[in-house]
Order: structure tokens, then sequence, then C-alpha cells
């Protein structure tokens, strides 16, 4: 290899990972650690550090089936699931109906739920799904949802469709192949491997949706998200200690076999990124 | 290459956001002219007019521009500096696990985070209180909720940092950065030297979309202004929100006169976004 690797530079791994501990401990003292402390008691007066009845009573009430906080979960699981498998499927036809255009205005417009703020579109859509007599309704929270999650999941896939799948495409067609052909021997194996990130990620877009379920919800469609602003509002920061933990955790257990396996989380925004530039 | 069913289907599904979002639009406009709602007058132009001469819009879009502008570059700045770390004094794993967690902490709790350390009886202020810093809440300094937006511009440059430096780890290590940079250190640069000198072009280079996207995401942001943002002028996705009528119909066409606007302005974002680099398009 390069003379650069076998002199030694300051560089990559040749230095224990002081720094990188530090900044580690900081991140989780900053982040994990006051919400860790305040979900682990209830009352937190004025100067406590630690809330003033310590013990793990919130957690218990949390995980009883009677808890609103445990429905809001439940309701939340369900908008996440139905969201990310009808916008994946969905992104991964439109990816295809797209890519048959050359005008690259159509795979540009599919860029607009990246940039547009949840909230406004929200606002904006109410009247009409409200017409539609979906306002206030999973079923309104969920269409609003696909509207974002389709194009989000589309943009990913998009970058498969390259001269290569092109080239197959016209192989599997030549050979006399039909589109349920092309389907299994060019399409599935190029998106297999995508699919879970798109799933996990379209899943996590629902998760963490507070802009369009707060509006098309209307207070009716109660999420872990739309829980935990009602109990800041309230002031009520242990039991939003707790909702915020809750919340967290998807995200977090899917960065930890991403550190792992190094499989970065910004994969699909180094994809959208290749899609722009 | 692509079947007249396909076409069909992602043609019809394709529809569904595309309807969603032209009609939304659509009906925004025709609100904020007079044309639709409860208290319709028919087509005038009063609603726009006194939207741009209260100036309120105005501030608002000129509050988010200047709140994200500052976020993105301290998000720069920040993960610039989380790189060079890496480089410098060999930070790793931790370094990513660090910036994962980090990421993984989602707009609302962040915000939520930024209340239960810098509110006057938060947790630097009870710090303080303990060490003999102050006696009382109301001596700690406002940092939330506050003309400068210093807690809002801390959350956001703690929600895009790690979301940029993970980039940056990532376009380092797909580039091999390393070699070119320990090359410069070989041939006697210092190691900060070479971070900036010979890194951070090539970083650069391709994280100018990124850094538009970041740009856009805190200008629109929600969340956090609402949580943390100061109440007057407000940021501009609070503006809207708030003025949605919940208290008066009547208010109703002005909000779709901002959202209006908020829709041109982010279409214009868009044409921005897509507009850079398209000279080196690369399909391989």
């Amino acid at each position: 290899m390069s003379v650069v690797t076998e002199l030694h530079i300051p560089g990559k791994r040749q230095k224990p990972d002081t720094s990188g501990i530090v900044i580690l401990l900081t991140v989780v003292m900053l982040i994990l650690a006051p919400l860790l402390l305040l979900s682990g008691g209830t009352g937190w007066t004025w100067p406590a550090l630690v809330p003033d009845r310590p013990g793990g009573m919130l957690w218990s009430a949390a995980l009883s089936p009677d808890n609103e906080l445990f429905g809001a979960m439940l309701t939340s699981l369900l908008l996440a699931g139905v969201t990310s498998i009808t916008g994946t499927v969905s992104g991964l036809l439109i990816s295809r109906a797209t890519a048959a255009f050359s005008n690259p205005v159509p795979r540009m417009l599919l860029l607009f739920p990246w940039i547009v703020s949840p909230v406004v579109a929200g606002i904006s859509m109410y009247d009409q799904l409200a017409r539609a007599g979906l306002a206030g309704q999973m079923s309104g929270v969920v269409l609003a949802q696909l509207a974002f999650a389709a194009p989000l999941s589309a943009v990913v896939f998009q970058n498969l469709w390259s001269n290569r799948t092109r080239a197959m495409t016209r192989l599997v067609r030549d050979l006399g192949g039909s589109t349920t052909a092309v389907w299994r021997h060019v399409v599935w194996p190029a998106v297999r491997r995508i699919i879970p990130v798109c799933l996990l990620q379209t899943a996590l877009f629902s998760w963490l949706d507070y802009g369009l379920v707060s509006t098309i919800g209307g207070g009716r469609v109660e999420t872990v998200t739309v829980r935990l602003f009602a109990l800041l509002r309230e002031g009520g920061m242990n039991q939003a200690a707790v909702a915020a933990l809750i919340l967290m955790t998807p995200p977090l257990l899917l960065a930890v076999p991403l550190a792992i396996l190094r499989l970065q989380l910004p994969d699909h925004v180094a994809g959208v990124s290749r899609e722009i530039s | 290459m692509v079947g007249p069913l396909e076409k069909i289907l992602g043609g019809l599904l394709l529809a569904i956001p595309a309807v969603l979002f032209l009609r939304m639009f659509l009906h925004g406009l025709q609100y904020s002219l007079g044309l639709k709602g409860l208290l319709q007058s028919g087509w005038t132009t009063t609603h726009w007019e006194a939207v741009f001469r209260s100036g309120v819009l105005l501030e608002s879009m000129a509050l988010s521009a200047v709140t994200a502008l500052i976020v993105t570059m301290l998000s720069l700045v920040g993960a610039i500096v989380l790189i060079g770390t890496r480089f410098c004094y060999g930070a790793g794993k931790s370094l990513e696990a660090a910036l994962l967690l980090a990421l993984s902490t989602p707009a609302i709790v962040m915000a939520m985070l930024t209340r239960l350390w810098l509110e006057p009886g938060g947790l630097i202020a009870r710090m303080l209180f303990w060490t003999g810093g102050i006696s009382s809440p109301a001596e700690f300094p406002v940092l939330i909720n506050d003309p400068y937006s210093l807690g809002l511009i801390l959350c956001g440059v703690f929600c895009s940092l790690p979301f940029l430096a993970l980039f940056f780890l990532r376009v380092w290590e797909a580039n091999a950065l390393h070699r070119y940079v320990s090359t410069a250190v070989l041939l006697g640069a210092s190691p900060w030297q070479a971070v900036w000198r010979i890194a951070l072009p090539m970083l650069w280079n391709r994280s100018r979309t990124l850094l538009v996207l970041i740009f856009l995401w805190n200008f629109s942001a929600w969340e956090g202004p609402l949580l943390v943002g100061q109440q007057s002028p407000r940021m501009i996705s609070v503006l809207i929100a708030d003025s949605t009528g919940e208290f008066s119909l009547a208010d109703r066409p002005r909000s779709f006169t901002y959202s209006t606007t908020y829709f041109v302005l982010a279409a214009a974002g868009l044409a921005v976004l897509t507009r850079r680099g398209r000279h080196h398009v690369c399909r391989d």
C-alpha cells in the first residue's frame, strides 16, 4: 500500500480514542442524563437536582395498557407501520414511473416534500381533507403522511435506475421477458437491499411527525409526539421525559446496529445529494 | 424500458401527493384572494396588501432566514472542528457513536432539552445555585424565548450538526481523504493545516447541496421555534401555525396569504437546490 499508512502519521486509529470518548460522554451527559434523571421520579422543585419523589412509578404507569401514553404509543406504532409500508411500496412504483420520463422536472418535484414544512402543509391540506371527511381521523393522517413518505422513498429508489438497470431491462425484454420477469430479474435484485432502509426511513418520519398529526389529527389522533407536546405545555416535565425517551427509543435502536455494522444512517441522505447534484 | 402497467400504477400513486399538494396550494391562493371560505368576499387583493403593509410576514421571513443561516454556518464550523478532532486527535468509533446518539434525538426532544438546560429554573441554573453562583431563578439570564434566539440557535445547531458531521465522515471515508491529508502532513503541514487546506475544500465541494437542505430545514423548522423561539417576531412556521384562525375566521385569509408566500419561497428553494450542480449530473 501507500507509504503513508506505513509511517506513523497522526491519523485515524493510531492514537487512543480519548477525544472521541470525551465527546461521547458530553453528548450522553447533555442528552440522555437529564431525561433519565427526570423520568426516574415525580416532581422537580427548585433548586433540587433530582426529582422530589424518586422511583420508577412513571415508567410502570407508562407501560400499563390503560395509560394515555401507552395508547399514544400504539397509535404511533400503527401509523408508522401503515405509513412505512404504503409509502415504500408507492415510492417504488412512483420511482419506476418517473424514471420513464426523460424530463427531469417530475423527479425534481419529488424533492418538494423534503423541504416543505409539514405543519404548514398540514394546515393547508386540512380543508380538503375535512371536506372528504378525513380530518381528525387516522386515515386522514395516514394520507397526509403518505403524501410525504411516498416521494421521500421515491427519491431514494430513484438512484437505482441507472444505465445498468436500463440495459438489464432491455436484455430481459429482448429475450422475451414480461414485466413480471423484469421485476423478478432486474427490479427486485436492485431494490432488495434498499427496501429495509426505506421502510425504516418512512417509519421514522411517521413516528417523529408532529406537524401533520397535530394539524390534520386535530387533537383526536393522539401519538407520542402529540402527548409529549401536551405534557410540555402542561409543565409535566417528569412525564415529558418518559415520553421523550420513548420517542427516542426506535431511532436509537436503529442507530446502534448502524454504528456496529458501520452502515451509517445518512446513507439515504448521501443518496439524495447524489440525486440532486 | 418501463412497462405501461408500471407507468399507469406509478402515475396513479404519484397523483396522490401531487393532487394533495397542488390543491393545497390552490386552496390557499384562492382563500387569500377572497374566493373561498365562509367569509368569502369575492376577488380582492386587500389581504395581500394588508399583509405586506403590516410587515409581520417580512419580519418573520427575515428572522427565519437569518436564524437558519446562522445555524447552518455554526453547524458547518462545528462539523469541521469535529472532523478535525477525528483526524488530529484520532477520535474514532466513540465520536461516531456520539453523533449517532445526537442524530437519534428528534427535534422536539432537542427543544425540550434546550429548555431543560437553559431555562431560568433549568439544570444550569440549579447547578449555579448549588455552587453559589445565583440565589434565585430570576438572577439567571434569559436564554429561552429570548430576543436574540440564543436557545433556538443552539437547538438548531444540535439538530443539524450531527447530520452534517456524519455526512462529512462518510465523504471522508468514501473518498479516502485520509490519504491526501496524511500526505500533506508527511510533506510538512501541521494536522490542522492539512484539514483546513486539503480536506475542507474537498468536503465543501461535496456538501454544498446538503448545506442548502439544512438551511431550508431550519428556515421551516417548527417544533424548536415553538418551544424555545421568541414570540415577536416569530419564525415563519410558527407565524403560519399561530394565525390559522383558531380564534377568528376573519384571520384565515391572512394566514393563507402567509402560507402561499411560504410555498412560493419553498419552491424557489427547491429550484436553487436542483439547479446547483446540474452541470455535473452523473448517472453511472
